[in-house]
């Protein structure tokens, strides 16, 4: 039978984690798991850029496979529908929990912030995680095999970078995706 | 339409066996020297099957189950069966009643399978190849 596998997201010192799929992620000046609250939202800065807390997510195994999951890939759809705002993707094999100061900005994803861990790219480049697509995507690191259950994967990290051309309110809804192959 | 929460595979031996994934088998268990067919099956349906060709190198069956998971909660799920590195290899999705066969990984988004252990044969598919003594049947419902 197939593994019952989730999109978790990790947030919290715990860390504390939900079914990301459960509930939209909700990008915020904090680390709670926000998923249509509106608190602690990005300022729109009047100069420079302002981020999000980052958001750690892994592929999660419920149940174990029969076989093996492997080959597990991260994209986006290539179309950043948001104006000045752009979002960064990075992945490591350790969490680490956001920091920044809450209501103001998140500390940017650089290796450098990311005690907890190694983060692959150290430094994300602006606006990756659209570069990312179903034809050219993320290989994120990790397996599981009969009979283990539990996390899957790397750690994927993504954070939003709010800059001054971008429009107040709540943004649109976008998608990430996560692909992985089982026996 | 065919739901893929109801397919599962089967392998058919030259002796007439059948092992069935819905009886505990595990693909690493099948018995490649000896299967004379692999196939999807649903409700007693056969979706596609492939024909092993025995003795032909550079065939080692590829199966694999890709599922797809979206951050609002769409679970995307099609199959990926046939053999590497010379193919020929398919991708079955049960809920559009589609069967694509590519030339090359990485068209139209399809990326390669990793091979797992008993993949033992390095597999690098880069082209459909040699497929005469390969035959590849598709009957999906409608």
């Amino acid at each position: 039978m197939a593994a019952t596998v989730y999109i978790n997201r990790y947030y919290g010192a715990g860390p504390s984690t939900r079914d990301a799929a459960s509930g939209n992620v909700r990008f915020s000046t904090s680390d709670n798991d926000y998923t249509t609250e509106t608190a602690n939202p990005i300022p729109i800065p009047p100069s420079g850029t302002n981020y999000s807390y980052w958001v750690c997510t892994a592929l999660y195994a419920n149940t174990s496979p029969t076989g093996t999951i492997n080959n597990v890939k991260w994209y986006m759809d290539g179309t950043n529908g948001w104006t000045g705002v752009t979002m960064e993707v990075g992945t490591s094999d350790t969490y680490t929990q956001a920091t920044g100061t809450a209501g103001t900005t998140g500390d940017e994803l650089t290796n450098t912030n990311y005690t907890g861990g190694t983060l692959t790219p150290t430094d994300p480049s602006a606006d990756s995680a659209f570069g990312y697509t179903s034809g050219s995507p993320l290989s994120v690191t990790g397996s599981i095999s009969n009979p283990d259950t539990g996390i899957i994967t790397d750690y994927v990290i993504i954070q939003l970078s709010v800059g001054t051309g971008a429009s107040a309110g709540t943004l649109g809804t976008e998608s990430a995706t996560w692909s992985y192959d089982e026996t | 339409m065919t739901s893929p929460h109801t397919v599962f595979w089967e392998a058919v031996l030259d002796n007439g066996r059948v092992q069935r994934e819905t009886e505990g088998v595990r693909y690493a268990d099948i018995d490649r020297m000896h299967m004379k067919s692999f196939r999807l099956i649903s409700a007693g349906t056969i979706v596609a099957e492939v024909f092993a060709s025995h003795g032909r190198k550079g065939s080692v069956l590829c199966y694999r189950r890709r599922t797809s998971l979206t951050h609002d909660g769409t679970r995307k799920i099609v199959f990926i069966l046939g053999f590497v590195p010379l193919g020929p290899v398919y991708v079955v999705d049960p809920e559009n009643e589609e069967v694509l066969s590519f030339d090359q990984w990485g068209q139209d988004g399809w990326y390669m399978p990793e091979p797992i252990p008993e993949e033992h044969e390095h597999f690098t598919f880069t082209s459909k190849g040699h497929t005469i003594d390969s035959i590849v049947k598709a009957v999906l419902p409608h």
